[in-house]
C-alpha cells in the first residue's frame, strides 16, 4: 500500500526505519519523464557556458549551432580574461567583502538575537520593533540616502562601506537567531549569573557554542546573497580597482565594443566557481539552510 | 542622591544588554530610519534644497517613463508569479510523490541560485539570440513556429526576462514547497488512495488546502521581490531598459534618476519614485498580515515571546 521506501514506525517506543518494497505505479514514470526533463532544462545552459569557456572562439559571437564540448579544447579564453579583465582582482574583493559580511553580521546578529532572546530589561519590545523595521523597509529605496551617508564618512570604495549598511542592521538573522534562541533553556543564563559570569560572557561561552546550526544555516545564506549582490557593491564600490565580481561581469558583458565571446564564458565561469565548489560539497546542506529560512536573494 | 543611587542600579542592572544591543540599534537608526525620513524630506525638495512641496510627484506622474516603468514591473510580476509558482508546485509535488533520487533533482533544481544574475544573463543572452541560428530560434523552427526576437523584440522581452527569472528561482519556490509537502501527513494522502480519488483529486482537494500557508508565504516573499525588480533586468538591458523601454522597471528608474551617468538625474524625483515603491511594498505587507493572521506576523510573534 505505502509508496515509500521507508516509512516511520514505532516499535517499543523507538522510531524505526522499515523498508517496505516500492510498488511501482504508472504515474510514477510520468512524474520521472517530467522532472528528468526540468532537470536538463536547468542544466543545460549552465553545461553550455563551462563547455563553451574552454572552446577556441575566434570571434565575438558564439558558435552556431551551440557546441557542447569543446571541440578544440584551449585554456586561452581564461588567459584571455585574466590578462585583459581585472577579474582575479574582482574575485579577491568579493571574497574580502563576503568574509567580511559574514563575519560582522554573524557576530551582531547572534548577540543581538542572544539579546532579545534572553534579556530583560525596559523597552525590549521597541527597540526589537526598530531593529526588524528594516526588513519591512527594502533596502532599495534607502539607496541614495545610505550611499550619501557612506560617502560622509569617507567609505565609498572601501571595503568596509561595501559590508557596513547591511551588517549593522542585519535584521533578518537577528530575528532568525532569536527564534533559535528562544529554545535555548534560561537556566544557562542564570546559573552564569549566579557564578558572577558578565552577561557578554555567557553569551561568548555559552549561548554562541550552542547557537551552532544556526549560525551555519545563516553562514550559507549570506555567503550565498553577499557574493551574488550586484545592485549595492556596484553602487558604493565603482572605481574599478574595487569592483566586486559582480559588478566586474556585468561591466565586462555590457560593454558597448562587444566582448570576445569565449572571455565573457570564462569570466562567468571563474565567477561561479567558489560558490559551486561550495555547493558541490555542501549541497545538502545549503538545500537545507534554503528550506529553513526561506531566503531569496 | 537617592536618584542617582538608583540610577547606577538601573545601569548596573540593565546597563550590559543595552550595550549590547548598541550596534544593531545605532545601525538600524542610521541606515534605516534616517534614510527613511532623508528620503520622505528629500521628495519635497528640489536640486537645491529647497522645498518645492508635490513638485516632484507631478514630474514623476508626468513622465511618461514613470508609468511604464509602474506597468513593466507589474507586468513582469504578474508573468513571473504565476509561472513560477504552479510550475515549482508541480514539481514539488511530483518530487515528494517518487520514491528515489529525491534529494538530487532537489539539488539541481537549486543550482542555478547559486550562478549569479550576470552570468544567467550572458548565457541567456545567446539562447535566446534574436539571429535566426540560435539554439531557441533553431527549436522554434524545429517544431514549424516563426522566429522570434526575445530580449530584442518589443513584445517579447519582458517575457524571456522571466524565462530567464524563472530558470533561475524556480529551484528556491520546488525547495519551500518540498519542505511544506513533507509535513503534510501521509495519513490524508493514504486515505484518499482507498477512497478511490486520482492523483488530480488528491492533488487540488488534499494537498493545495494543506499547502496554503507555504503557498501564501512563497507568493508573497516573490511578490516583494518582482516589485524590487532590478538585477535581472539590468543584467540584460543595463539601465537603458531598451528595447522600446519595455526593460525599464522602477528600481531601474530610481536607479537611473540617482546614480545614472548617462540619463538625466534629480535626486527629488528618485526619493519620491522611492517613496511610490514604498507604498506599494507596505501595502503588500498588509495584505500578507491580514491573510497569515495575525498569530503569525512577525511582530506579534515577538509580541508574544517578549511577554513571558
Amino acid at each position: 500500500m505505502s509508496k515509500h521506501t521507508h516509512t516511520l514506525s514505532l516499535v517499543n517506543g523507538q522510531k524505526v526505519k522499515v523498508h517496505e518494497r516500492v510498488h511501482f505505479r504508472p504515474y510514477m514514470l510520468v512524474f520521472y519523464i517530467l522532472l528528468v526533463l526540468a532537470a536538463v532544462i536547468v542544466i543545460i545552459p549552465v553545461w553550455w557556458m563551462v563547455a563553451n569557456s574552454f572552446e577556441t572562439i575566434k570571434s565575438y559571437a558564439f558558435p552556431n549551432p551551440p557546441k557542447f564540448w569543446p571541440e578544440n579544447f584551449t585554456w586561452n579564453n581564461y588567459s584571455l580574461v585574466m590578462m585583459n579583465t581585472n577579474i582575479v582582482g574582482n574575485l579577491k574583493n568579493s571574497a574580502i567583502v563576503t568574509a567580511q559580511d559574514v563575519l560582522f553580521n554573524l557576530f551582531i546578529a547572534s548577540m543581538a538575537g542572544f539579546v532579545f532572546s534572553k534579556g530583560r530589561f525596559p523597552g525590549k519590545q521597541p527597540l526589537l520593533l526598530l531593529i526588524l523595521s528594516s526588513m519591512m523597509v527594502p533596502f532599495e529605496i534607502k539607496l541614495m540616502p545610505i550611499y550619501q551617508i557612506i560617502q560622509a564618512m569617507g567609505l565609498n570604495n572601501t571595503y568596509l562601506g561595501a559590508s557596513l549598511p547591511g551588517c549593522l542592521t542585519a535584521a533578518f538573522n537577528i530575528f532568525m537567531i532569536k527564534k533559535f534562541c528562544d529554545d535555548l533553556p534560561d537556566e544557562l543564563l542564570e546559573s552564569a549569573t549566579v557564578d558572577g559570569a558578565s552577561k557578554f560572557r555567557t553569551f561568548l561561552q555559552i549561548y554562541l557554542p550552542l547557537m551552532g546550526p544556526i549560525i551555519a544555516t545563516l553562514t550559507v545564506t549570506t555567503v550565498m546573497t553577499s557574493w551574488n549582490d550586484l545592485l549595492w557593491p556596484m553602487i558604493v564600490l565603482s572605481r574599478d580597482e574595487m569592483r566586486t565580481v559582480q559588478s566586474g561581469l556585468s561591466q565586462l558583458t555590457n560593454s558597448s565594443f562587444g566582448p570576445h565571446a569565449g572571455m565573457t564564458c570564462a569570466a562567468s565561469c571563474l565567477s561561479i566557481l567558489p560558490l559551486t565548489v561550495i555547493f558541490i560539497f555542501m549541497q545538502k546542506y545549503i538545500v537545507q539552510s534554503v528550506a529553513a529560512t526561506g531566503i531569496k536573494q | 542622591m537617592q536618584k542617582t543611587v538608583k540610577r547606577q542600579g538601573f545601569f548596573k542592572k540593565y546597563g550590559e544588554w543595552y550595550l549590547m544591543l548598541a550596534i544593531p540599534v545605532i545601525g538600524s537608526i542610521m541606515f534605516n530610519i534616517y534614510p527613511l525620513i532623508v528620503n520622505a524630506f528629500q521628495s519635497f525638495k528640489n536640486t537645491a534644497g529647497s522645498w518645492v512641496g508635490l513638485v516632484n510627484y507631478n514630474i514623476l506622474f508626468t513622465d511618461v517613463l514613470w508609468p511604464k516603468a509602474i506597468i513593466n514591473t507589474l507586468y513582469m510580476g504578474v508573468i513571473g508569479v504565476g509561472l513560477s509558482i504552479p510550475i515549482a508546485f508541480l514539481l514539488a509535488y511530483m518530487l515528494n510523490r517518487v520514491p528515489f533520487a529525491k534529494n538530487a533533482f532537489k539539488t539541481i533544481y537549486l543550482f542555478p541560485m547559486i550562478v549569479s544574475i550576470v552570468a544567467v544573463s550572458m548565457v541567456f543572452k545567446f539562447i535566446f539570440n534574436a539571429d535566426a541560428n540560435s539554439p531557441m530560434n533553431l527549436f522554434l523552427q524545429m517544431i514549424g513556429l516563426p522566429k522570434s526576437d526575445w530580449f530584442s523584440g518589443v513584445s517579447t522581452s519582458r517575457e524571456t526576462v522571466m524565462i530567464m527569472t524563472l530558470w533561475k528561482s524556480v529551484g528556491h519556490a520546488v525547495i519551500l514547497f518540498f519542505a511544506g509537502l513533507q509535513t503534510m501527513p501521509v495519513e490524508l494522502l493514504e486515505a484518499a488512495d482507498i477512497d478511490g480519488a486520482n492523483e488530480w483529486k488528491k492533488l487540488w482537494y488534499i494537498t493545495v488546502p494543506n499547502m496554503k500557508n507555504t503557498l501564501i508565504f512563497v507568493f508573497i516573499t516573490n511578490s516583494i521581490g518582482a516589485l524590487k525588480r532590478f538585477a535581472d533586468v539590468y543584467a540584460i538591458a543595463s539601465e537603458y531598459g531598451q528595447p522600446g523601454d519595455t526593460l525599464v522597471t522602477i528600481m531601474i528608474y530610481i536607479y537611473r534618476k540617482s546614480f545614472s551617468t548617462l540619463f538625466y538625474k534629480d535626486l527629488g524625483v528618485a526619493s519620491a519614485a522611492s517613496i511610490i515603491l514604498f507604498l506599494f511594498i507596505i501595502v503588500i505587507t498588509v495584505i500578507e498580515m491580514r491573510v497569515t493572521g495575525e498569530s503569525e506576523s512577525l511582530i506579534s510573534n515577538s509580541r508574544k515571546r517578549g511577554a513571558r
